[in-house]
């Protein structure tokens, strides 16, 4: 980066300073963080625009980062001082004396720099003058390279288990005939026949099929299917059970979603904008119909890498090269050489953990702490993607087409990958990562470690790109690399078992666990090659042993002892059912599960807070419709910036790294949303209904029968049916004693994007009584940037559209949500659009007032009284209004009484609104101009819908609900 | 992690590896809950399966929590805390200046309009935005000279919370409760209290735990409402109610555990629902300000009107923040971030339309409410063992920017102040350039902040580490940071 000529005036002192501090620092390379002050605009115009190019030109094409003629480095203030064999070419106690002057001086005959002619008066005079500053240089020089610390593989390094080539391990010998014959049984049967242990006893059917159905499809399975199974006394009952699964869609659902956590998948760039990535669910439909069509593996990851470079390019081939542009990025980089250098950092390391389990990215700035992994190796390894169109940042707000390309089919676009041109321009070693310090240029080649040659030249590719990354991609499915069959059989492995064989699925170096099973993985991986690299075929084999189907009791004493972890696999694991397993569960047994496929994403309902923390509230955020938003988690926008609570409690993946397994956290959140959010009411309400209409009675025994047939496709015990039939009576009781309460809450935030106001109805912005109700969402003037805020004199509110009045009454009994910001009570109203015009009483909580208002063009405050009532406490609230007279009474004592002078006497409805916090109100009696209504809303039926609820809420709670054995 | 848990292999394996449960709550086994099922030799409940249980520090805390007031979107130092007399000359004259990463300009130098003095026995420098904290300098240690790598809001804002410009590496309050876990299993320890106008930039990244698990996460905290997101039973549910639901549920979920021995993570997910019930109380209760004096509301101006601009909220709102931080630091949260200003622009401290506007919005929302708060934490003694912070993701220029005079990012040169615990008061550390463009003087990376607020809080940034991908992290980085001795008492 040049700096630009310029004139300054001042820090003359900070010259001085900084000239003091070089000097004091004395001889020896600085360290970067002693060099911390900058230089005065004045220094780095002289060093930017005359010394640098100075050195640049005449010095360092011999005492550069390549070459050292004399041992002596220039390109950085520490190498100078350091100096070569002639001793420091900078002296920090004398400059003006150092070599470097001497040489340039031409006054020793011996030492005459540059060697092809002296520089002219004008240059000396300028090296003078940046002498005489104490020859300041910028700070973000490099103190020291990557060549400092010889970088060397062992052979120790290569012994690495991981780099050992794959060999076909034979299989042990079975240990008796009782033993299964499948060769990862006598693998897993040898390892723990050492310590005199054995393998679980199979588990029972009932255990297989949902194991079966959690692992390979996501989804629990039916009562009746669990049934059929264990009814199915056939030999095959259970194999054909596991083909049934492998052939359903929903398994590329299921395992398509653990590639995704692979590769970073996500559908916005992060950041502040957060932008969505054109087309990017298109990549989330290649990966579920790969999985799906069991496109061998091979493919699958030439695909991903390479899919433009291929001789014959497809829809699926195109879609799949948006694995290079999932990653996090920032639309506005303080430094776009940085940015682009992050974002190359994005494919390499994704690259790296995804297909060969390698955290090459450690090398970015030095070479790998603690695997045979060099800085060259991974600028080499970057060189593959350097050709990378880099995609900036369109500020009309079109949608950059430098990230997505036409399908060759003509249906549509989808995000790809691109390069411009066949020609990859240079890639050099950073010295500390920095792309500022540029030292040796390197070519694409393997890590050293692998000691595979690169072919001879790089074809350039049809598709107008370099060829590189098809190199790289046919290189890591060859059959020769050594980590990628046994990173991905691994994989599969770990989501069988909740484990891999290796535990650190990303990181198979130095840093990662070793494998427990090294000689399993071995002969899984070749397995897998020699098997044409299907996946279903591996799963077949995984699954129909009986390291899979044991029990997982932990339960023997001697293997507890010994092998608590369960390393050896003396049992099955329980395992804790994902985020996306939890919530399709949910739907799943609601009933309302939507298995359509494919296609843009869904946007769940997410609470006023979660919008509310962004800073332009809900931009970039939809509305589904409810069918919509009961698709499969795997269908659901993949947003950085705002994830859905209940798939973000349960750990969903970041989408931020790629991520190789998931953590399974147990935390009191959790409990929260699932007991008390939204989505669990809007379930368990459509629960209920289901469990309703599949028992055919209002009787407890049947109702508990039927629910755990819906949520655990199994007959509850018969302690659990007295438990779960004694909490239903007592819920019963209980909403029959309690009525039912209409509560009014508020569903948005005070400050909305108008992009999602424009998604949003009256309705979104308060939940409450629906029948016989118009919503209406209040004024929201524009405060800048497309935010709203609401006006909270004229917020969103409710209206019981059965009946207008002039005159009349209200009496109700009301409770106000502690901390709700402002409840109202509305009458003698009519709606003007947003808004409406007419009277109000308003409680202000937090100013402990209530006031009346006439709400016209403006509003008039007609009374005012402290609000005696205490927020959360029920109160009787009566409101008469005659003509121009007006009274409010609470708890039988008057507290308005008063006339207004102009009044409105239009007849106009009853309303409510609140905010912040909810309303609750019942027993609410109306006398509209001599017509009395009561709305109530109590009913026997209803009661038995609120149990029947809070029993389905029950079931969805339960620790059988989200573990499966 | 060196010095809380075993060795890093162990780590992974409880932490990362998944089905080993980690679960919380210390309820439970002081109950004796966990002893009377049976467990396998090495199945009890390990620390590691509580990831917030209280840990050690390194060494001795001088602060046992944090209050961060985060003024989002870069509040000036020219005009607050550090006082330019040679800026204050030279108004309207033309210099050239760096606006954004490489492009260096001429502009026009903006004086200051608001006034400074000198306060209190250190004489330390404040303007006249801030009268109320003004009031506290001697307890105030003002760091001038600090500088970050960001021009823009996106990346400067993670950097301050997480370190870090690239979005995923866990935020300041992960690493202290990843470090210290918390003192008090009943309530969130990591708190984050945003604007009403909406969030920083970035949005929950900013206070996410990154590759760490979502244990250390922020939880967002609000002043009105449901403290907690989902606190409330749903519809007709009361507290009663709630309370035969779990026993309810435990019930069974005890049945389903007779039958699964030595599995820790099913009555640690049992104990996790204990701890919701227990939260229904613990959250409403730390924000139940009726418990407070109607003097102490109104010293922190929670009763204070909104004023007449237009964008303004007037301290109510960030005082009743700032007064349910002390309530939860007293209770035992160890972090507690709050936000001022949200959504864009003139709505946060991004000045570019005004500074004096700028100001004149989001001065008095907070300082009446930090004068609170200091006075608040020194009388009840807790000032001494809580460390307050103050800043945000950069500085601004000290040139004019369009017609309003406005300023624009800086973060070449900009301030922070610390209070209480361990910090030295009365303190003015280091120096921007004579106009407040550039740290030129004991310069310090925004990384050796956060060095010395983990220090302060009895942590040492280069032993707090978390093994992900291969590299030991650090809150710090690659670069080595340095604790800024000027800064502790």
């Amino acid at each position: 980066m040049g700096y630009q000529l310029i004139v300054n005036s001042f820090s003359l002192s900070n010259a001085l300073r900084i000239v003091g501090l070089l000097i004091i620092a004395g001889a020896g390379p600085l360290a970067a963080e002693e060099n911390a002050n900058p230089l005065t605009l004045e220094q780095r115009q002289l060093f930017e625009n005359q010394i640098r190019p100075l050195l640049v030109n005449h010095c360092l094409e011999c005492h550069g980062a390549e070459t050292q003629e004399a041992g002596l480095r220039l390109d950085a203030f520490s190498w100078a001082l350091r100096g070569g064999d002639n001793g420091p070419a900078l002296d920090s106690s004398d400059l003006g004396t150092s070599l470097l002057m001497r040489a340039v001086r031409y006054d020793d005959a011996n030492l005459q720099m540059p060697p092809t002619g002296k520089l002219s008066a004008k240059q000396i005079q300028t090296l003078e003058q940046w002498i005489a500053m104490g020859a300041p240089w910028p700070e973000d020089e490099p103190v020291r390279a990557a060549a400092d610390d010889q970088f060397e593989i062992t052979d120790e390094d290569r012994q690495f288990w991981a780099f050992q080539p794959i060999e076909q391990p034979a299989v042990p010998p079975q240990r008796s005939l009782t033993t299964s014959a499948n060769p990862i049984d006598r693998f897993v049967d040898a390892r723990l026949q050492e310590q005199g242990l054995s393998m679980n006893p199979t588990a029972s059917r009932r255990v297989l099929i949902r194991r079966l159905y959690f692992d390979l499809i996501g989804l629990p399975p039916t009562a009746q299917q669990v049934d059929q199974f264990e009814r199915d006394r056939a030999p095959d009952a259970y194999n054909r059970l596991v083909d049934q699964l492998l052939a359903s869609p929903r398994y590329g659902e299921r395992w398509g979603r653990h590639w995704l956590d692979v590769v970073r998948f996500a559908q916005t760039n992060g950041y502040e904008r957060d932008d969505e990535k054109p087309y990017a669910w298109r990549f989330r439909d290649y990966v579920i119909s790969a999985f799906n069509q069991d496109k061998p593996f091979d493919r699958f990851v030439v695909e991903q890498l390479a899919g433009d470079e291929l001789d014959k390019v497809t829809d699926d081939s195109i879609t799949a090269t948006g694995f290079f542009r999932l990653g996090v990025w920032d639309d506005e980089p303080d430094d776009k050489q940085q940015a682009l250098y992050d974002s190359l950092d994005d494919m390499v390391v994704t690259t790296g953990a995804a297909f060969m389990g390698m955290t090459i990215g450690c090398c970015r700035c030095h070479d790998h702490k603690f695997d045979p992994l060099s800085q060259e190796d991974y600028y080499s390894t970057l060189a593959f993607v350097r050709n990378v169109s880099y995609y900036v940042k369109h500020h009309d707000g079109k949608a950059d087409t430098t990230i997505f390309a036409s399908l060759p089919s003509g249906r549509g676009k989808t995000l790809a990958v691109r390069e411009d041109g066949v020609e990859a321009p240079p890639t050099h070693v950073l010295i500390r990562g920095n792309p500022k310090t540029p030292a040796q240029a390197v070519q694409p080649r393997f890590p050293q470690v692998f000691g595979v040659a690169m072919p001879e030249s790089i074809a350039a590719s049809p598709g107008n790109t370099s060829g590189r990354r098809r190199v790289l991609a046919e290189w890591i499915v060859s059959g020769e690399h050594p980590l990628t069959a046994r990173v991905i059989v691994n994989r599969l492995w770990q989501h069988h078992f909740g484990l891999g064989l290796v535990a650190t699925p990303n990181d198979f170096g130095q840093t990662g666990m070793r494998p427990t099973h090294p000689q399993l993985l071995d002969w899984l991986a070749t397995e897998l090659m020699q098997g044409d690299w299907s996946l279903k075929r591996m799963h077949r084999l995984i699954l129909t042993s009986h390291a899979f189907r044991q029990s997982s009791a932990s339960l023997d004493p001697q293997a507890i002892r010994l092998d608590p972890k369960n390393r050896m696999l003396w049992r099955q694991n329980l395992k804790r059912l994902e985020a996306e397993v939890i919530r399709d569960s949910i739907l799943a047994a609601s009933g309302a599960l939507n298995l359509q496929m494919e296609g843009p994403s869904i946007y769940p309902e997410v609470p006023p807070d979660v919008i509310g923390s962004q800073s332009m509230p809900g931009r970039g955020w939809g509305r589904s419709p409810p069918d919509q938003r009961s698709r499969r988690s795997v269908y659901v926008f993949s947003k950085r910036g705002l994830q859905v609570p209940l798939l973000e409690s349960f750990d969903f993946a970041s989408s931020e790294q790629p991520i190789g397994q998931r953590n399974a956290t147990t935390v009191a959140p959790q409990a929260l949303t699932l007991l008390n959010s939204d989505f669990i009411a809007e379930q368990v309400e459509q629960f209920a209904d289901r469990l309703l209409l599949g028992a055919g009675t209002h009787d407890p025994s049947a109702l508990v029968e039927h629910a755990y047939q819906l949520a655990l496709a199994r007959s509850p015990s018969e302690e659990e049916m007295a438990i779960a039939v004694d909490y239903f009576k007592a819920q019963l009781q209980a909403a029959e004693l309690s009525p039912a309460i209409p509560t009014l809450t508020p569903k948005l935030p005070s400050a909305l994007h108008k992009t999602f106001m424009d998604v949003s109805r009256a309705e979104d912005y308060l939940d409450g009584p629906r029948q016989g109700w118009s919503y209406a969402q209040g004024d929201w003037p524009h405060r800048g940037d497309g935010i709203h805020w609401v006006r909270l004199e004229r917020g969103p509110f409710a209206l019981w559209d059965q009946q207008t009045a002039v005159n009349g009454s209200i009496k109700m009994k009301l409770l106000i949500h502690p901390n709700a910001e402002l409840a109202g009570i509305i009458f003698r109203a009519k709606a003007r659009e947003a808004v409406f015009d007419g009277y109000e009483l308003v409680f202000l909580p937090e100013q402990q007032e209530l006031s009346l208002r006439r709400i016209s063009d403006h509003e008039v405050t007609l009374a005012t009284a402290p609000m005696v009532v205490e927020p959360g406490q029920w109160f009787d609230l009566q409101i008469d209004f005659q003509n121009e007279r007006f009274k409010v009474a609470i708890d039988d004592q008057e507290f308005i009484n008063v006339i207004d002078n102009e009044p409105v006497l239009h007849a106009g409805k009853f309303g409510l609104r609140t905010w912040v916090a909810g309303l609750s109100f019942r027993d609410v009696q109306l006398m509209m101009d001599e017509h009395p209504f009561v709305l109530t809303g109590i009913t026997k039926i209803e009661s038995h819908e609120r149990a029947r609820r809070v029993l389905c809420n029950l079931m969805l709670n339960l620790n059988e609900f989200v573990y499966v054995d | 992690m060196t010095g809380c848990c075993g060795g890093r292999r162990q780590f992974i394996w409880e932490l990362g590896a998944g089905f080993g449960g980690v679960a919380l709550s210390s309820m439970l086994d002081q109950d004796g809950f966990f002893s009377k099922h049976a467990f396998g030799a090495d199945q009890d409940v390990s620390s590691t399966q509580k990831p917030l249980a209280e840990r050690s520090p390194h060494f001795f805390p001088r602060a046992k929590r944090c209050i961060f007031l985060f003024m989002y979107g870069g509040p000036s130092n020219m005009d607050t805390f550090e006082y330019k007399p040679e800026l204050q000359k030279r108004d309207g004259q033309e210099i050239d200046i760096e606006m954004r990463r490489g492009s260096i300009r001429k502009q026009k130098l903006l004086a200051s309009r608001r006034k400074f003095k000198r306060y209190g026995e250190s004489g330390l420098w404040c303007s006249d935005a801030f009268p109320g904290i003004a009031k506290h300098m001697d307890d105030i240690c003002v760091i001038n000279s600090l500088y970050s790598d960001s021009f823009a809001h996106g990346s400067a804002v993670l950097q301050m919370n997480s370190g870090q410009i690239i979005q995923g590496a866990p935020s300041l309050g992960s690493w202290v409760t990843y470090g210290l876990g918390t003192e008090n299993q009943n309530l969130p320890a990591f708190v984050v209290m945003l604007d009403p106008r909406g969030g920083p930039i970035n949005g929950a990244p900013n206070w996410g735990s990154g590759y760490m698990p979502a244990a250390y996460q922020g939880t967002k905290f609000r002043t009105k409402g449901d403290p907690i997101q989902d606190l409330s039973p749903n519809g007709q549910m009361t507290r009663a109610m709630q309370r035969e639901h779990i026993d309810a549920l435990n019930q069974l979920n005890a049945q389903h555990l007779e039958e699964r021995p030595g599995y820790s993570e099913l009555p640690a997910r049992i104990a996790s629902y204990e701890l919701a019930f227990q939260l229904q109380n613990t959250a409403p209760d730390a924000m139940d300000l009726r418990q407070e004096s109607r003097r102490t509301l109104e010293d922190y101006g929670i009763y204070d009107p909104r004023p007449k601009h237009k964008l303004s909220l007037g301290p109510s709102y960030f005082g009743r923040q700032c007064l349910i931080a002390r309530r939860m630091i007293e209770r035992g949260t160890r972090f507690v971030q709050i936000y001022s200003g949200g959504g864009h622009q003139q709505q946060n401290w991004d000045a570019h339309h005004g500074m004096e506007e700028n100001l004149e919005i989001h001065a008095p929302e907070i300082d009446k409410p930090i004068d609170a708060l200091l006075t608040d934490l020194k009388q009840r003694g807790l000032l001494e063992d809580t460390l307050v912070v103050w800043g945000g993701e950069f500085g601004r220029q000290p040139v004019s920017q369009g017609n309003n005079h406005g300023r624009d990012h800086n973060p070449k040169g900009f301030l922070y102040w610390m209070a209480g615990g361990g910090v030295k008061g009365g303190v003015s550390y280091g120096a921007t350039d004579d106009f407040g463009m550039e740290a030129v003087q004991d310069r310090h990376h925004i990384r050796d902040l956060h060095a010395t607020v983990l220090h302060l809080m009895g942590l040492d940034h280069e032993k707090l580490t978390y093994f992900y991908g291969g590299l030991e992290r650090k809150l710090t980085g690659v670069r080595s940071a340095h604790v800024i001795d000027a800064a502790i008492a």
